[in-house]
């Protein structure tokens, strides 16, 4: 397996192949904690800190783990990471650890780790590895904010409240409200969390397309392709 | 039998073991750091949760005068209950007592009602739930101020019959589509109530000698 370029890395994770919107995978937390944009940051936070953590420390003992160990190791490691980081949101933002409860140690289940563990980290260099972690995390955490974002926003009517809860005392005026007296259950439970993200998921598709169809176009005539009968593929 | 196998297998256990010692000594370092830190937090936010529904004027070591009656189970209090003594030097002004509302609309809802020496509630709130988000936790005093209505009530106010939610015929309005979560807490308060006429002074009386004030 060749090394693919970090750019190549990066938007792999953050878009072509983002974990939440192409993968579908880690959906069980994605819909359970973007009620609201600070649920939705903190959770995206320990994820990108254990997708990091797990996918250094994999790169770096590939050479060591044979076939047989692989797995179980990778599972103790992301284990232990994820362990870490719910001790230290005990320990440093305790009411967003109390408002999170039981999605922390489920980050353990989020398959999107155990994925980029096993199809990336353990056959590729630090470098890559960490950039992947990243940015697989970014992309996963992206999809979480904007979620939570538009979950809060249309099914309470406010924006970023109880920022202060991660961010301390600084973000306690963050919160507005935009619709005054909006409250839209359905989008604030988990069904609307369905709706929002097969949205997310349709938009990013349109996005697609559009950018593919606008790249067809700016390529130079070329010459007609002659048509031929086709017994495999698509036609176009 | 190949001759390999058992080798494989304990180099296999080896290295598993090796990388169960390197990450559960990791985790246990991490513990050990956050510790005491997470210890402090949980403390931190008890106290903050009973200072809310304590009796005005208190030495603001509420969680230092603990004390701890039976059980009873008529009352709703399954486990020994450890409830806190309100004071000033020696004089008690009251009781925070922890209830568990076990009727809720998706599991226990726990809250902390304070009482004045009257039996007078001095406030509730709650500390830990799963209620409906947007409906139900408005019971939660940021989310709402429903919680604030119990405060100034006591077992004769409002009278017999009027501890229950306007539904059932008593005198407490019930939040907006959230029935089943009002009535578990009024039901939780009203036998908190009704479980304090049944401690006659104990509960009340100023630290025994000798105990450190």
């Amino acid at each position: 397996m060749t090394t693919p370029s970090l750019g190549e890395v990066s938007r792999h994770g953050l878009w072509s192949n983002n974990p939440a919107l192409v993968q579908l995978l880690g959906l069980c937390p994605l819909l359970a904690v973007s009620s609201s944009v600070v649920n939705a940051l903190g959770l995206a936070l320990a994820t990108l800190l254990v997708l990091l953590g797990s996918n250094v420390a994999v790169s770096l003992i590939r050479h060591q783990v044979s076939g047989t160990l692989r797995l179980p190791a990778f599972v103790m490691i992301i284990a232990a990471f994820v362990t870490c980081a719910e001790l230290l949101m005990a320990a440093y933002t305790f009411e967003l650890y109390r408002i999170l409860g039981i999605f922390i140690p489920l980050i353990v289940t989020n398959c999107a780790i155990l994925g980029r563990a096993e199809a990336f980290a353990s056959r590729q260099p630090l470098l890559p590895s960490a950039t992947d972690g990243l940015m697989t995390g970014l992309g996963f955490g992206a999809v979480l904010v904007l979620l939570g974002g538009l979950r809060e926003l249309f099914g309470q009517g406010t924006l970023f409240v109880d920022m202060d809860l991660l961010l301390g005392p600084a973000a306690a005026g963050w919160g507005i409200t935009v619709f005054p007296d909006l409250d839209f259950l359905f989008l604030v439970l988990p069904p609307g969390a369905f709706f929002a993200t097969g949205l997310l998921i349709a938009l990013k598709n349109l996005i697609d397309d559009r950018l593919e169809r606008r790249r067809q176009a700016r390529l130079p005539d070329r010459p007609r392709e002659t048509r031929r009968v086709r017994v495999t593929g698509t036609i176009r | 039998m190949n001759a390999e196998l058992p080798r494989a297998m304990g180099r296999a256990a080896l290295g598993l073991a090796t990388f169960a010692l390197i990450t559960a000594g990791s985790v246990a370092l991490t513990r050990d750091l956050t510790a005491e830190r997470i210890a402090d937090n949980r403390q931190a936010s008890r106290h903050r949760e009973v200072a809310a529904v304590a009796p005005a004027g208190h030495d603001d070591r509420l969680l230092d005068h603990v004390l701890s009656r039976p059980a009873a189970p008529m009352f709703g209090f399954e486990a020994p209950i450890t409830l806190w003594q309100a004071r000033a030097g020696e004089r008690v002004l009251g009781v925070v007592v922890p209830v568990t509302a076990r009727q809720g609309y998706s599991g226990d809802i726990a809250m902390v009602v304070g009482l004045d020496t009257a039996g007078t509630i001095t406030g509730v709130r709650v500390t830990d739930h799963r209620e409906t988000p947007g409906l139900g936790d408005r019971i939660e005093a940021r989310k709402g101020d429903w919680i604030e209505q119990f405060t100034g009530h006591s077992l004769t106010s409002p009278p017999a019959g009027g501890w229950a939610v306007g539904q059932d015929g008593g005198g407490i309005d019930a939040l907006t589509g959230a029935t089943i979560t009002s009535r578990a807490v009024v039901a939780a308060v009203h036998r908190t109530l009704e479980w304090f006429e049944t401690q006659p002074g104990s509960l009340l009386a100023p630290p025994a000698t000798g105990e450190t004030p």
